[in-house]
């Protein structure tokens, strides 16, 4: 039934496939004619964010694939998993793409600069979690539990921003910075960590969906 | 077949339950309510989209759990919101809904779009609301269910498609393996399928009877009296145009039995019809509700 979930998912996201592929190309293409390194990762911010946007309306949008499982002989969580090994194996095909884009047209891309772009991958990865969990606690009872997740994330970010954290999307002239974690100044812990507070908070985003009041937003 | 127990669902401004309910093989058992009486509440409860707050359901033997989702490939659901991808055709979504039902049969499928005068080839986003509603009709009886859960199913079916439903359904019933829970507000659709009449209100199941036994209990009389006697038995509403009475009765033994001892003239009696006990039984229990 899983397989089944999966293929229904890549099937029914085809087109956005299709778009993020001919983006990705282009980036791939205008790239080669640039050798700036700012290009790089403007360009990768703009795929980033078209990803994060579609992704969020994918998310927003999973109501109605929820309504079509909730009629299928499927468990809440084949459901559940069905719909995140989608957009897992899309973010990790962006970030394999990503640092083909570095090998091919930077100069000084290395295992540093190869680690640096797999910790801003997890960190979309982790900011579209966070967003998931947003949406699905709007189906959680009490329902005062989505403002209270709003508001105590609108006071991470403003006690991130105010600390002068990277958790913006862009890098700087030093490299690719995204997410508090880059306060440690250790790339590869960094990277444990981001791995971590994912499987956290994707375990946290299934124990709301397996406990949602209703399954219909 | 169906098995509900102690099912309760609790929201802020309104509770379902609880309710207990047993349907068998071969049970067609209408759902009949006013407007947010818990009809569309309790199917999703059954089906799972909406969390109960207690109690049971067993589908086919097997607990209907989150965790467990063996027991849907038994349910043929036709909701209040049919969920297929809008950018598939309507033969991609059910070749797509195949994929997880082992009875899943294509051949059914194609007859029954074409009965029901079904293009499977365009996209869904095409449809209407009625064609919508059909393609919803084909999957749900695709998969073979034993179970058939259909929530206001003719909503938007044109007259001739909604004939051919019926037929479709009564086809289905004949077998007598199936259990049918079927909700509607064209009662003249559960007054022809249905044996067996469940009556919703506020959330609260007020009556639970087989279809005959009603028709068999109700009963309009009409009659000549001067002055209308007091205390009629069993009366659910009345009607007098001087010197002539109409009344309905839900015992009419009883309430016939009545007025011969009342020496009423020119003493009629006939059959009520479904929709008018319908109507009758949930105004009174509106009625009673409002009082407690």
């Amino acid at each position: 039934m899983l397989n089944s979930l999966i293929r229904t998912e890549f099937d029914a996201n085809k087109l956005l496939v299709l778009i993020w592929l001919v983006l990705n190309c282009v980036f791939f293409l205008l790239l080669g004619s640039n050798e700036e390194p700012i290009y790089i990762y403007m360009g990768i911010s703009i795929v980033n964010f078209w990803i994060m946007i579609t992704v969020c309306a994918l998310i927003a949008g999973h109501e109605k694939r929820v309504r079509l499982y909730a009629e299928l002989p499927v468990t809440t969580r084949q459901s559940f998993v069905a719909g995140w090994v989608f957009v897992l194996m899309w973010m990790a095909m962006q970030i394999l793409a990503w640092m083909l884009y570095g090998a091919i047209f930077d100069e000084e891309f290395d295992a540093r600069r190869a680690g640096q772009v797999l910790n801003f991958g997890l960190g979309s990865i982790t900011f579209i979690v966070v967003i998931s969990i947003g949406i699905d606690l709007g189906a959680f009872k009490p329902r005062y539990w989505q403002w209270i997740y709003v508001l105590v994330m609108a006071a991470l970010l403003a006690v991130a921003i105010l600390n002068d954290f990277s958790v913006g999307l862009l890098a700087s002239e030093n490299g690719i910075h995204f997410y508090p974690l880059t306060i440690l100044n250790n790339l590869r812990l960094e990277i444990q960590l981001s791995l971590v507070v994912i499987g956290v908070l994707l375990i946290a985003n299934y124990l709301i969906f397996r406990n949602s009041d209703s399954y219909l937003h | 077949m169906l098995e509900i127990e102690q099912l309760t669902k609790n929201y802020r401004d309104f509770s379902l339950g609880p309710v207990n309910l047993s349907v068998e093989a071969g049970c067609a058992l209408g759902l009949v309510g006013a407007n947010g009486s818990g009809k569309t509440t309790l199917f999703r409860s059954l089906m799972g989209t909406v969390r109960t707050d207690d109690g049971k359901v067993i589908v086919a033997g097997n607990e209907a759990t989150p965790d467990k989702g063996g027991w849907k490939e038994h349910i043929g659901y036709v909701g209040d919101y049919a969920p297929f991808f809008d950018s598939w055709t309507g033969e991609k979504n059910l070749m797509n809904l195949g994929r997880f039902y082992r009875n899943w049969s294509m051949d059914t499928a194609h007859e029954l779009a074409s009965r029901l005068r079904l293009d499977l080839g365009k996209r869904v986003r095409q449809y209407s609301t009625g064609n919508r509603t059909k393609l919803a009709i084909v999957s749900a009886l695709s998969r073979k269910a034993t179970l058939l859960i259909l929530d206001e199913p003719s909503n938007g079916l044109d007259p001739v498609a909604r004939d051919s439903f019926m037929d479709i359904l009564h086809e289905q019933l004949e077998s007598g393996e199936i259990a049918l829970l079927y909700a509607t507000h064209h009662i003249s659709e559960i007054e022809v399928l249905a044996d067996r009449l469940v009556f919703l209100s506020d959330g609260t199941v007020v009556r639970d009877v087989i279809k005959e036994d009603l028709i068999e209990a109700w009963r309009r009389f009409t009659f000549r009296k001067e002055v209308l006697p007091e205390n009629i038995p069993n009366v659910v509403s009345q009607r007098s145009e001087h010197p002539y009475h109409e009344l309905t009765s839900d015992n009419g033994k009883i309430t016939e039995s009545f007025l011969h001892e009342q020496r009423v003239e020119q003493l009629e009696s006939s059959i009520v019809s479904i929709e008018k006990i319908a109507v009758e039984i949930l105004k009174s229990s509106a009625k009673e509700m409002n009082h407690a």
